[in-house]
């Protein structure tokens, strides 16, 4: 079998496989980051890669703050894809969007995911898969939101896969999506070009 | 593909007398090169950090089997099914009988570069099914019927107008007299006919940039998304990656991941970078039912047991062809295989054989550039000096190179010998160069002399200098 080959043929290569197991480094003290410091230094970084951010103070202002930064960034929407539980019972009325459930349709022009977490040091979000986030959200419709808890934004990656340790023991969703900034592509000409084939832009709201 | 590394001289020179070619080339040192150098700079640990790559695949590459088998297990344990091809062959049938077996007939792929080393494409067309690659790159090329020119930019060689004319020939359905023209639209009109293949797609396979032994995942980072959605909307999932990929931990993937992006395009990180793991859950709402991982070793192990173990280490960023002379001024192309550029010199010959690609290694100034940019620092000039050495050993040499050769050796074993030759060409040198300081034209030079002038001597021989000095720093 070819499995046996090729560990034999790796073992054979190896004869010496003793070798101390490498120690993993901390993060680079320049990336690190904590608390309000993080926070600012998640927003420079997500809005230097094209990402909207907004602050809000409680989260049922969310419908209206969306709305908000549509209507700024000059798009329309009726309807908006959503899941997650915590934020169905949101006064959406007040937006005049409706909810629609389930994974994203090709035709979807709006979606909400909420993130596990946000890094500092790139401006990302990670997006964890599940019945409240199918990760088709974040990749079919026109428009990405994310909503991201304030104490969920870390400085670094390393505190971010801690957190997912102690949320899913080593058994990840089946997809885990870090996501800095918008879709994108330089393959025509080299001149980079929004919207490739994700979402053509990506709002962030922090609650 | 089907390699033609064998006339790689008449190749590059095709590529420089090509201005289509050339004009397209021009954009690279201000785009990637630029954009890397800026990233760098603003990360003064990076240097560190590019130990710290280097030990982290040493190491990993030092334990291989065990990291394999345990990454084997945690994918199994997550519901993937691991496959092991030892050649192209055995991955390519893998992959078909997969296809078949879900009675498969639109394949939607995202860029994966041993796909295309193993000839993947090809092979399931030739058993029925329709291919279409995702990364706007890989599209427009395969549309071309051609193969990437670059890593990382497979469509780095073509201009936009090219791409404007091949959209008109290739999409055939829509308004001939539509407006087109920039990249937003030609973007735009690309996004509109793959959505639809996305979403027709029964199979989607995707390459990876790292395997995580600790999770059972795949990692792949694109920014278009593209793998996204090949991953998660058709209902099979098939990810095809060689043995080497594997990493032992998020974290350290992660020291990996901040070199690669940065390296690459001078991003700190792409748009979208993904940890896969197994089909869908029962309460999942998307993603694909079956999750297949096949791992391919064709020529690895070899490399692991050779003289060439260090550029196993390679993590696929492009930076060694974006900083080299050679790639700049001839593309990728005329390399004559997938992998170009420096990178490619070393590791195409370790997978096809030195006879057929002896040419490859002599493809570099030696200027070092590649070495003082890899991020995992494989020592890419003394491995394609290796394989100078062994092309000249087992090489078939011309008459002429063998006599030069030989002449070469009997003066430079004789310091003496060559010493008086040295003072006879620096005294004719010297005494016809006065007028010029250089010439233009000698006998027998004629083919180095063609793009540049000898300087002539300046009145004394290097060894006489070397006496005069103290080991070459005036006293």
């Amino acid at each position: 079998m070819s499995r046996y080959a090729i560990l034999a043929r790796i073992r054979a290569a190896n004869p010496n496989p003793q070798s101390p197991p490498h120690e993993a480094k901390p993060a680079p003290a320049s990336l690190a980051s904590t608390g309000a410091d993080a926070v600012l230094r998640f927003r420079t970084a997500a809005e230097a890669k094209g990402v909207t951010v907004v602050d809000i103070d409680h989260p049922a202002e969310l419908p209206l703050a969306i709305a908000r930064t549509l209507s700024a960034a000059n798009l329309r929407a009726d309807a908006i894809r959503l899941n997650d539980p915590a934020l169905i019972g949101l006064p959406w009325s007040d937006a005049n969007l409706t909810i629609t459930r389930g994974a994203a349709e090709p035709h979807d022009m709006l979606a909400l995911s909420s993130a596990v977490s946000a890094v500092a040091e790139t401006g990302s979000l990670l997006l964890a898969s599940g019945p409240d986030n199918p990760s088709s959200l974040a990749f079919l419709p026109e428009t990405h939101l994310v909503t991201i808890a304030r104490s969920t934004i870390v400085g670094t990656f390393e505190e971010a896969f801690a957190l997912l340790r102690t949320r899913y023991d080593n058994s990840l969703p089946r997809a885990v999506n870090i996501i800095s900034g918008a879709s994108r592509t330089g393959d025509i000409g080299g001149r980079i070009v929004q919207g490739a084939h994700g979402p053509r832009q990506l709002f962030v709201f922090i609650t | 593909m089907k390699p033609d590394t064998a006339h790689f001289r008449e190749s590059a020179a095709a590529a420089i007398a090509d201005p289509r070619l050339q004009s397209a080339l021009a954009k690279l040192p201000g785009g990637l090169v630029a954009q890397r150098r800026a990233a760098v700079s603003a990360l003064p640990e990076f240097e560190a950090l590019r130990d710290e790559a280097r030990a982290i695949r040493d190491a990993t590459l030092a334990n291989l089997a065990t990291h394999l088998e345990a990454f084997e297990a945690k994918a199994t344990a997550m519901g993937s099914r691991v496959h092991w091809a030892t050649d192209a062959d055995e991955a390519r049938r893998t992959i078909s009988e997969i296809c078949s077996r879900a009675n498969a007939r639109l394949v939607i792929k995202g860029k994966s570069m041993v796909t295309e080393e193993i000839g993947l494409n090809a092979h399931l067309e030739s058993s029925g099914l329709d291919i279409i690659e995702s990364d706007l790159g890989e599209y427009i090329i395969q549309k071309r019927g051609e193969s990437p020119s670059h890593i990382i930019a497979p469509a780095i060689h073509l201009t936009e107008a090219d791409v404007d004319a091949d959209f008109r020939a290739y999409h055939t359905h829509l308004d001939q007299n539509r407006e087109l023209g920039t990249p937003e639209r030609l973007v735009a009109e690309a996004r509109a006919v793959l959505r639809e293949k996305f979403l027709s797609a029964d199979v989607g396979i995707t390459g990876a940039n790292f395997l995580i032994s600790e999770t059972g995942s795949s990692i792949i980072v694109t920014n278009e998304g593209n793998g996204d959605l090949t991953q998660i909307l058709p209902r099979i999932h098939i990810v095809v990656a060689t043995i080497d990929k594997v990493v032992p931990t998020l974290n350290e993937a992660m020291t990996l991941l901040r070199v690669l992006a940065r390296s690459a395009t001078g991003q700190d990180m792409t748009a979208y970078t993904t940890l896969a793991t197994g089909p869908r859950r029962t309460d999942d709402l998307d993603g694909p039912t079956e999750c297949h991982i096949v791992l391919v070793d064709n020529g690895r192990t070899e490399m692991l047991a050779s003289d060439m173990r260090e550029a196993l280490r390679c993590i696929r960023c492009g930076a060694c062809m974006n900083h080299c002379p050679v790639y700049n001024a001839i593309g990728g192309h005329a390399y004559g295989w997938v992998y170009p550029g420096p990178i490619g010199a070393v590791l195409t010959p370790a997978l096809l054989g030195i006879t057929e690609t002896s040419h490859l290694p002599n493809a570099s100034t030696f200027c070092g550039s590649c070495e003082s940019v890899c991020p995992v620092k494989i020592p890419l000039v003394s491995l394609m000096r290796t394989w100078r050495e062994r092309a000249h050993d087992q090489g078939p040499r011309t008459l002429t190179a063998r006599i030069l050769s030989k002449l070469w050796s009997a003066a430079a074993t004789r310091p003496a010998l060559y010493h008086l030759i040295a003072c006879f060409a620096v005294a004719i040198g010297g005494a016809l160069g006065r007028a010029n300081g250089r010439f233009r034209a000698l006998p027998l030079a004629r083919g180095w002399l063609k793009h540049r002038d000898l300087p002539a001597p300046q009145g004394r021989t290097f060894q006489q200098l070397w006496k005069e000095t103290e080991r070459g720093v005036p006293r």
